[in-house]
């Protein structure tokens, strides 16, 4: 792992270049991180979050090296130094399913859900505070979206985005940024006593 | 950018790489949308949550299922993901149950008959009690119409105020690229004097681009002759979801961007709102290009609305 720290400057510096000229206040790096955690996640990695720092600290101390990156833009640029981080990962680490059923929580165990009523009853109460947490248009829309199965729910978002006067896509992407801050403000609760 | 013609070929293609089921290959490229491209970012989310939902629903193929347990389920964070699911719902399925329990309640409350099954049916009573009901239920249909009727006024009134406004507006601003795109024209080293007064001789080609679908038919091509100052670019929107919007145009190839636009507001185009751009014409070459619309709400950060992909042919 590197063991450059980036100084307030550097980081400035490289909110600005991610932020492509369009000031997102965090919003971009907060995104591109998450985006990395995912990636990594998918790659069976045992840390993601830390390969994620790992990456946009690589980034961000290449910036401040060279002054500017023009040669590819700052998503793309960033998966490019992912992928290195992960290739080293794979050289550093044995990757075995040995290891990964090591961890606690990471084995392919099909029984999901604790099968106690008072672990439910707990994820139950944290996401019903969660959701009192969002605005009323938002707790509407992101239990409308998600509510129903199968032909029901395809007809029922149509539906939704027409009175929310949203395109498909629009009503998608909101969705997802509500379950998003969902799904934080519940695993933030639930590692609480 | 376009992931591709078929949507729902898209959606099994997002599914199985999410379930570890793609060739390397497709599975490498996939990768790298998935950080390097808004768009595509945002669909895998969503795929993702509806994969999961479907799982803790039983919709799943069997198939798919022992691949769901087998693969995806070999992650931490991932499992997180799959109990919340599960909350959500059990959180729906009491909501359910707790609104049929209350009108379980109204409908035995409404019933005098049926609370008093000794006395059996009494007609007068029940006659009265039917009008009653009917009546009540015109007059609230009727006050119902009144109400949107005049919501629906105050509704006209205000889209009429507004989008004078916004035409008004939408003028300044193209007046506004217009000389943008005079000034990138001078810093081509044509004379300074050439056009600084000569705005009425710039030419320009035009091309509206529809919405963003999914299941986009043929690309939208603009032909560019030899002369052309600007090009002109109207982006038709489905809905006026924002207070602003931003552009940026975009090379595919490269993925670079090329030109970017300032804050735009949406005009009334002939078929609803759109956003109109115009930048040099000297910027592109015979290839497609991509134009990334963000959208920029009162609060918070922009968002992704669409990309408008269009062909450039150079005569």
């Amino acid at each position: 792992m590197s063991d450059w720290t980036p100084t307030e400057s550097a980081f400035r510096q490289f909110l600005i270049w991610l932020d492509e000229g369009v000031d997102s206040d965090g919003a971009k790096y907060l995104e591109m991180r998450r985006r990395l955690v995912l990636y990594f996640d998918r790659k069976k990695c045992l840390l993601p979050d830390e390969l994620a720092d790992e990456t946009l600290g690589r980034v961000a101390q290449k910036l401040q090296e060279q002054g500017e990156i023009t040669n590819l833009s700052p998503a793309h640029y960033c998966y490019v130094v992912a992928r290195f981080v992960f290739l080293e990962y794979l050289r550093r680490v044995e990757h075995s399913q040995a290891n990964l059923d090591a961890i606690p929580g990471a084995s392919s165990d099909p029984s999901v859900q604790d099968g106690s009523s008072a672990s439910q009853e707990k994820l139950l109460d944290r996401l019903d505070r969660c959701l009192e947490r969002l605005t009323a248009e938002d707790r509407e829309l992101i239990l409308k979206y998600y509510e129903g199965d199968g032909r029901t729910k395809i007809e029922a978002r149509r539906k939704l985005a027409e009175r929310l006067r949203l395109s498909p896509n629009a009503l998608t992407i909101r969705a997802c940024r509500i379950r998003n801050k969902v799904e934080s403000c519940v695993k933030t609760s639930l590692s609480e006593p | 950018m376009a992931f591709s013609d078929n949507p729902s070929a898209d959606d099994r293609t997002l599914t199985k790489y999410l379930l570890g089921a793609l060739p390397e290959e497709e599975a490498a490229r996939l990768d790298e949308l998935s950080i390097s491209n808004d768009e595509f970012a945002w669909r895998l989310d969503a795929a993702e949550n509806d994969l999961v939902d479907a799982y803790v629903r039983g919709e799943l193929s069997p198939e798919d299922a022992r691949q769901f347990k087998a693969f995806y389920l070999s992650s931490a964070r991932r499992k997180e993901k799959v109990q919340l699911a599960q909350g959500l719902l059990e959180y729906e399925r009491r909501a359910a149950a707790t609104v049929k329990a209350a009108e379980r309640s109204v409908v035995t409350a409404q019933s005098p008959v049926m609370q008093s099954p000794g006395r059996g049916w009494s007609m007068p009573r029940f006659a009265f009690q039917w009008g009653f009901a009917v009546a009540s239920v015109a007059l609230l249909l009727f006050g119902g119409y009144l109400l949107v009727q005049n919501l629906q006024l105050r509704r006209l009134l205000n889209q009429v105020q507004s989008e004078q406004a916004t035409m008004s507006q939408h003028a300044q601003d193209l007046q506004k690229q217009l000389e943008q795109g005079k000034t990138a024209l001078d810093e081509k080293a044509k004379p300074e004097n050439a056009h600084a007064d000569k705005l009425d001789q710039l030419t320009t080609v035009s091309l509206v681009l529809p919405p963003p679908t999914r299941g986009a038919s043929q690309l939208p091509s603009v032909f560019v002759h030899p002369g052309t100052d600007l090009v002109v670019l109207v982006l038709s929107l489905e809905a006026n979801d924002f207070p602003g919007y931003r552009a940026k145009l975009r090379d595919p190839v490269t993925n670079r961007t090329l030109w970017q636009s300032s804050k735009l507001t949406a005009g009334a185009g002939s078929q609803g709102a759109a956003i109109s751009v115009s930048f040099g014409a000297g910027l592109l070459k015979q290839q497609n290009y991509i134009v990334d619309l963000q959208g920029i709400p009162s609060h918070g950060s922009a968002e992704m609305v669409g990309g408008y992909p269009f062909r450039v042919l150079l005569q």
